[in-house]
């Protein structure tokens, strides 16, 4: 992935769920949400498979925008979530 | 901030919209007074306490019987001889260390329930006789304490919140108890013993929501439970103005032992 793709979207918050397996990885990004105003955008790494596959649906059944879903090749996929509503 | 332990064992109710993070520390905080450590408290007790309600007070004068058994679930056959409230005390320390426990060992009455439970969010009846039900109800009204109600013999049950002025209280429904004799308690009339677990986890559902402010209370509103039909049926019920202790003009205006005399039967 491309670094000026990132930068269009400053994500507020930063979070590693790439050594959590589910249904933990939605609970820790949920969280992490948690301490986030509306609007706020959070990047999320997560793995390739079950992770990758549930969370951001997940999160967009919720009411999340996901912004972007991007993965580096390696197994890792970095995802921007912006938080929607909440407060 | 939750704990990496406790995020695993709030995971369920943390993916919870209506729960989630902050509802899960708010349960932390919360304090619940829970009157009996029998039927209705032993899964009050074990449920509110895997919620993670943080502090858990525990009324109850009994030793733990050979008879309890069949429904007290919180207890089991080694625990016979001990205080109830030390026995569920000893179950809830090993369920969830983010719990404390707070016991007291003896019967509810006019001068000791006062100081207790104005150190409580709210309060949960699981008591098995008339005189603790009334003395817990008028003291809730009194201190303005939110009152989880159960009830249960044979194979019938009840269960309600009473919070006046928002919908009655107790008292409002049934002025006075019944007369000495007229209804059997549970150790001459039996109980089925899967129904103080139903309506003991109607009352605890009831005290999370409470505490959470989600979902529709069980308020203006007797739930009654059948369980030989397997029916439930909801009877409205409001706050009658004319009541002793919820009413405009409450004759009982603090808590005196007269009140709450011993009309329970002899033998038991």
């Amino acid at each position: 992935m491309h670094i000026t793709e990132v930068l269009t979207i400053q994500p507020k918050a930063y979070l590693d769920i790439t050594s959590d397996s589910c249904p933990i990885t939605l609970v820790k990004v949920l969280l992490a949400l948690d301490s986030l105003a509306s609007g706020d955008v959070l990047e999320v790494h997560l793995s390739a498979g079950s992770a990758s596959k549930n969370v951001p649906r997940s999160l967009s059944g919720g009411g999340h925008i996901i912004h972007s879903m991007n993965t580096s090749g390696d197994g890792i996929y970095i995802m921007l979530v912006e938080k929607q509503g909440g407060d | 901030m939750l704990s990496n332990d406790q995020i695993f064992r709030y995971s369920r109710h943390i993916l919870l919209p209506e729960i989630g993070g902050k509802g899960q520390e708010i349960l932390l905080d919360a304090k619940v007074l829970i009157i009996g450590a029998g039927g209705l408290g032993s899964p009050v007790a074990q449920y509110i306490a895997a919620a993670g309600v943080g502090y858990i007070g525990i009324m109850d004068g009994d030793n733990v019987d050979l008879s309890n058994l069949q429904r007290q679930i919180i207890h089991n056959t080694a625990d016979i001889g001990k205080l109830k409230v030390e026995s569920a005390k000893e179950k809830i320390n090993l369920l969830n260390p983010d719990v404390s426990v707070k016991v007291y060992p003896f019967v509810a009455n006019a001068e000791n329930i006062g100081p207790i439970i104005h150190c409580y969010d709210l309060v949960i009846d699981c008591c098995d006789n008339f005189p603790t039900r009334y003395l817990v109800n008028d003291a809730a009204v009194l201190f303005n304490k939110p009152y989880f109600y159960g009830g249960v013999l044979r194979f019938d049950g009840q269960a309600a919140v009473f919070y006046p002025p928002n919908g009655p209280c107790y008292r409002c429904i049934f002025p006075e108890a019944p007369i000495h004799g007229s209804i059997p308690s549970c150790q001459q009339a039996g109980v089925f013993n899967v129904l103080p677990g139903i309506i003991g986890l109607i009352q605890a559902a009831e005290a999370l929501k409470w505490l959470l402010g989600t979902g529709d209370p069980l308020l203006g509103r007797l739930l009654v439970f059948d369980a030989y039909n397997m029916e439930f049926r909801e009877i409205k019920v409001n706050r009658r103005l004319s009541c002793a202790v919820c009413g405009d003009n409450p004759v009982i205006t603090k808590l005196s032992a007269e009140n709450y005399m011993d009309f329970t039967c002899d033998d038991e």
